[in-house]
């Protein structure tokens, strides 16, 4: 193209742009789709999408532009307080090797059966000793009245003047 | 996906130290970018880097759950995203900066713009959406052919191509309507 064939085209150019109203529109192009862009690997409807977006969003224009400016220079290291603030933000975890956690496992196996077993053995001694001191208080208790009958039958027998008829001597008194 | 990546998912430290290693430079170069130069502008690009990194970190690697490994680059991914950061930071530091002094009156929002509707003088869809990009990087830019297909991932030939048949279009239009 001459020289002079391109200034004319640079007029209509300018006179088209001049007259333009149209204002970026639609929502903005998330980053995996731009990325995507900006590696070739886009697919056409939406490389569409995007370059019109990019003739009418001098932002998005510039964002472009700025990118492939960063691509065609080596990147400098960044300083070092970058990575050392950076790397800060993830702490190690307690990292436990993973034979002392299946031997653990297996060892709280074996402390949860015994554990069980322990709690049914007080469990039922506990029952016995219940169960044993209330049959005994109940026999004691029963000997203690039946002992108690004895001794009011004794007692009774004991009565000097009262003979095995249970007629007192002097009960006749008041017949004759 | 790449092992290192993989690994920070899971919240190792090894793996996120690495990743550090790996694109400290590719984060801050982009942020770097955005904020300018000066010695004070190095200070603040550390200090917006670190919000990528947080970003990145936060909510159990939400953010860097979503880089698709399909679609790009990680580098690419993340410099788009350390640009948004970057920028994000320029327009709180502008709202900052304006006290409540200065601050322009309370008026009523502008009304907002309808796209371009067509007119008698002029069609919308006079140009596709690369012919005027590549006009608009050739004579606003001032931008060789070589450069523009950089820009758009097309060979300089393409570009020469789109240019002729826009240039085309607008003679013929302006023929019609008449000259400008």
């Amino acid at each position: 193209m001459s020289e002079r064939e391109d200034k004319l085209g640079c007029r209509l150019w300018r006179e088209y742009a001049a007259r333009r109203t149209s204002v970026p529109g639609g929502p903005e192009i998330a980053p995996n789709l731009l990325a995507a862009y900006l590696d070739g690997k886009a697919d056409p409807e939406a490389v569409e999408r995007i370059e019109a977006r990019m003739a009418e969003d001098p932002d998005l224009l510039e964002a472009v532009l700025e990118f492939r400016r960063l691509q065609d220079f080596p990147t400098p290291p960044a300083p070092p307080a970058v990575a050392t603030r950076a790397k800060s933000l993830v702490v190690p975890a307690v990292q436990v090797p993973h034979a002392v956690i299946a031997a653990a496992g297996r060892w709280w196996q074996k402390l949860q059966w015994a554990a069980a077993a322990a709690v049914i053995i007080v469990a039922g001694l506990g029952g016995y000793s219940f169960g044993g001191d209330t049959f005994l208080a109940r026999q004691t208790a029963e000997q203690r009245a039946a002992a108690q009958v004895t001794g009011e039958i004794e007692d009774l027998i004991s009565e000097p003047d009262l003979s095995v008829t249970g007629q007192a001597n002097g009960s006749q008194e008041g017949q004759s | 996906m790449d092992d290192v990546l993989e690994n920070c998912l899971r919240g190792r430290k090894w793996a996120w130290d690495a990743f550090v290693d790996r694109y400290a430079g590719v984060i801050f170069a982009a942020v770097g970018r955005v904020l300018g130069r000066g010695r004070d502008r190095t200070e603040e690009a550390e200090d917006v880097a670190q919000d990528v990194f947080v970003r990145l970190v936060r909510n159990d690697f939400a953010l860097l759950r979503r880089y698709d490994p399909d679609r790009s680059s990680i580098t690419t991914w993340l410099t788009i995203v350390s640009r948004s950061v970057a920028i994000d930071h320029l327009r709180r530091r502008r709202l900052q900066a304006v006290s409540l002094d200065d601050a322009p009156p309370t008026t009523a929002p502008p009304e907002p713009q309808t796209p371009s509707t067509p007119t008698a003088e002029h069609p919308m869809e006079l140009l596709t959406a690369r012919q005027k990009l590549v006009l608009q990087l050739i004579y606003d830019r001032d931008m060789d052919p070589e450069a523009v297909g950089r820009v758009l991932g097309i060979s300089a030939q393409t570009v020469r191509s789109t240019k002729h048949k826009a240039l085309q279009r607008l003679r013929e239009y302006y023929e019609k309507e008449g000259p400008p």
